[in-house]
């Protein structure tokens, strides 16, 4: 929705704007006179070194604010930067806020419990004697889904406290060769692993071509995104729609009541 | 009875005399050392005192004092074992059997991805779960709490197998019921199950 809401101001009307928004945000000035210092360098900017297409000018910037959902009245969000993916240098394409319940929550300390240790090998004393254990068991279990979001939420801030959260307009890059991808992180200090995060479950071909040679750099879709790898990836990169579903998502399960924890509660049909 | 009263008496007669301190006298004729040294591990090892007497051709047993008889301890064992200390590694010897160390690659496929959708009931649709995710084990077992117990766990596969038990294995079918009929007893109506 953001992204469609993303100001495209004509040129004539852009330093009014900037103007505006540096009196209404005082926190992005630093970026505002980013853009400004890049509006008026938009032709000297066209064409890159190292760049292996010439682009058309860019028209900037692209988006400078975006609304909530649920928003938070005691906290103010946080902030990141909104990169492109079509250079390996990166352009600052604007900046975008980040909903505080989601991205910027306090890591809780939990003490460890021994439920876990509990289970022992089951075996039945009976009169007759010894009965062994009885069957295959699951050992299947989950924890309750509030826990699982905290659990989340609290990944995403940390990778954001830590610099290592990325947003990007999309992820499309102009070659198929992963010497570019790998430049690209070398470049932005994205590390040596990075997780590419998009909305859908389907890739370009070029990103497909490149990510298939570099074992460390993994593209998932939104359902596929979990604690485990974000904390192995040294780096998380979100395209912007990516960042508006998980949001989305977050939220709606934060502000529902409905009792949804019932891991015994089947939703695929019993017989099959 | 007399005979045999004579013979006890001149046995003691004997051990007092074999005794007693004058016999010793003419008989103490003792060597400083005098089992072998021992060289090597393998044979018998002779415990000596650890102070070193002074001794000369005058006084040779060192301030007058009687010496300390050395003590055997197992005479005649011999040692299979290497009692020499700290063992050294040979050079032609085996190596020590652990492993060498292979580091795994922990960015193939399966590891790379691993914990992909375990999150998928927050960030998906909202009709799938992970539980309906796992593709291995046995039907029934799929995706059961860990704290159902085997009562539930048996109904649960006669629910899965009813009529396949029933018609191919029906001593199965049998014995399945039985001991669900038993647990149905014993966790309904004892007083501790």
């Amino acid at each position: 929705m953001l992204l469609t809401g993303a100001v495209r101001a004509s040129r004539n009307r852009l330093p009014s704007l900037i103007a505006n928004l540096k009196k209404r945000h005082i926190k992005t000035s630093c970026a505002l006179q980013d853009m400004e210092d890049t509006h008026m360098h938009t032709h000297d900017a066209a064409v890159i070194q190292g760049d292996p297409v010439v682009r058309p000018p860019r028209v900037l910037p692209l988006v400078t604010s975006r609304t909530l959902q649920f928003p938070n009245p005691y906290r103010t969000p946080a902030q990141a930067w909104l990169e492109n993916m079509d250079t390996v240098q990166a352009e600052k394409l604007g900046i975008v806020d980040l909903h505080p319940d989601v991205f910027s929550v306090m890591p809780r300390c939990v003490d460890a419990s021994d439920a876990s240790t509990r289970d022992g090998n089951e075996i039945l004393l009976s009169p007759g004697g010894i009965i062994g254990p009885r069957g295959p068991k699951s050992y299947f279990y989950m924890l309750p889904k509030s826990e699982r979001i905290v659990g989340l939420t609290t990944a995403l801030s940390v990778k954001l406290m830590q610099n290592y959260l990325h947003i990007v307009d999309t992820l499309d890059i102009p070659t198929d060769d992963s010497q570019f991808l790998e430049d690209m992180a070398e470049e932005r200090n994205w590390g040596l692993s990075v997780l590419f995060i998009d909305d859908v479950d389907i890739i370009s071909e070029n990103m497909a071509l490149a990510l298939d040679n570099v074992p460390s750099f993994n593209v998932m879709p939104v359902y596929g995104l979990n604690v485990y790898s974000m904390l192995k990836h040294e780096t998380l990169v979100l395209t912007m729609a990516a960042l508006e579903r998980i949001e989305d998502r977050l939220l709606t399960h934060l502000h529902s009541f409905t009792r949804t924890d019932d891991v015994t509660r089947s939703t695929a049909p019993c017989f099959p | 009875m007399g005979t045999n009263l004579m013979s006890i008496l001149r046995g003691m007669q004997r051990l007092t005399l074999h005794r007693s301190p004058l016999c010793a006298a003419h008989t103490t004729v003792l060597p400083t050392t005098f089992a072998r040294e021992s060289t090597t591990g393998n044979s018998t090892r002779v415990y000596q005192s650890s102070k070193q007497q002074k001794t000369s051709e005058e006084d040779p047993f060192g301030q007058g004092a009687h010496p300390r008889k050395p003590y055997i301890r197992r005479y005649g064992y011999e040692y299979t074992i290497y009692r020499g200390g700290p063992l050294p590694r040979l050079e032609d010897g085996l190596p020590l059997p652990i492993p060498t160390y292979e580091p795994k690659n922990s960015w193939n496929t399966k590891r790379a991805l691993f914990g992909q959708n375990d999150y998928i009931d927050i960030l998906g649709e909202g009709s799938l779960k992970p539980r309906d995710l796992i593709i291995k084990g046995p039907l029934w077992v799929r995706g059961v709490p860990k704290h159902w117990n085997e009562y539930q766990r048996l109904i649960r596969k006669r629910k899965f197998l009813n009529s396949f038990i029933k018609k191919f294995t029906p001593t199965q079918f049998k014995g399945m019921n039985k001991q669900i009929k038993y647990l149905y007893k014993r966790l309904n109506r004892k007083l501790n199950p």
